[in-house]
């Protein structure tokens, strides 16, 4: 791992800093000033500024790319990273697509539970 | 490699996996909050409780904390006590604004009727929000010991792993915030 000297810390730090604040900023004003006039090309925006700025974050604040070999943070990281993009989206998926795989769209899943809460369970 | 520097490197291994679960634990608050964020229940919806510019606000706050933090730690190492010192502080005063502005945010909410027993949408906005928000008060407490002991021993060793390790765990909760700023408050206030 090379050594920084202080100076170079804080101008990593400091270089940082003013492109997360810059990427918080932007995405305010996506939403804001509604750039897209879609829900999903503005959460799809907002997004993709929120995962730019995770890597930001993760070069100049946290420094993982001076891990060392073999690697260690960066690979748990990427694992990690792996799991948790299998439970949300998995998630999302399941519970998106509920009402057909039941065979019925939102309305008559709707019908289907009010009839369902007449009977009592 | 001697023997300090040695155990220095395998506490940080453990602490970055102990982070690396708790972003799974995360992911699935996250999961649940986007799943239910429309199970209103009749009551308010995202669009009527969330304000964009109230967590803009935060949002710079825990930025700017985390950067001071990160350069409060660095100092330390760098044996600039001082600076380290004054560092620090500011990092505890702006983690404190950062809670004050979140609970008041939880206190309005609740008191105006919409607490975490109104809807789902609500249960999961205060479970993932006031998770987070717990982790914060943790890191204070935290941030206040290791800000005490640093007036008490000056430059030392053992306390420089120690704080480098808490500026580790506050840059995790800054990276989480990002997430629950454009998730809950941007995404999340739309409808």
């Amino acid at each position: 791992m090379k050594t920084e000297t202080f100076e170079q810390i804080v101008s990593r730090y400091l270089i940082g800093a003013v492109l997360a604040l810059g990427l918080t900023i932007l995405s305010y004003f996506a939403v804001v000033h509604h750039w897209s006039t879609s829900v999903v090309g503005l959460s799809v925006i907002v997004l993709g500024l929120g995962i730019v700025q995770l890597v930001v974050q993760l070069i100049s604040f946290l420094h993982l790319s001076s891990d060392a070999k073999p690697y260690w943070r960066n690979w748990t990281f990427l694992f990690t990273v792996l799991t948790l993009s299998i439970v949300v989206v998995g998630s999302l998926w399941i519970m998106i697509h509920l009402n057909y795989r039941m065979g019925m769209g939102p309305d008559g899943m709707q019908e289907y539970m009010i009839d369902q809460n007449k009977e009592g369970f | 490699m001697n023997e300090l520097a040695a155990r220095a490197d395998k506490t940080n291994f453990g602490f970055w996996i102990y982070l690396m679960t708790d972003m799974v634990l995360f992911a699935s608050l996250f999961a649940t909050f986007m799943i239910l964020k429309d199970a209103t229940a009749g009551g308010v919806s995202g669009h009527d409780i969330l304000d964009p510019s109230y967590a803009l606000a935060e949002t710079i706050i825990l930025l700017t904390s985390s950067v001071t933090c990160g350069i409060a730690s660095a100092a330390y190492r760098f044996k600039k006590i001082d600076l380290a010192k004054i560092l620090l502080f500011v990092t505890i005063l702006l983690g404190v604004s950062f809670l004050t502005l979140e609970l008041h945010e939880f206190i309005k909410l609740a008191t105006e009727g919409n607490s975490w027993q109104a809807s789902a949408f609500l249960s999961g906005f205060f479970t993932l929000v006031a998770t987070h928000g717990l982790h914060i008060s943790i890191g204070l407490i935290w941030a206040i010991t290791l800000f005490y002991a640093i007036l008490q021993r000056g430059a030392d060793e053992n306390l420089t792993r120690k704080v480098g390790l808490f500026a580790l765990f506050w840059h995790f909760l800054d990276i989480v915030w990002i997430f629950i700023f454009a998730v809950v408050y941007l995404i999340g206030g739309l409808s």
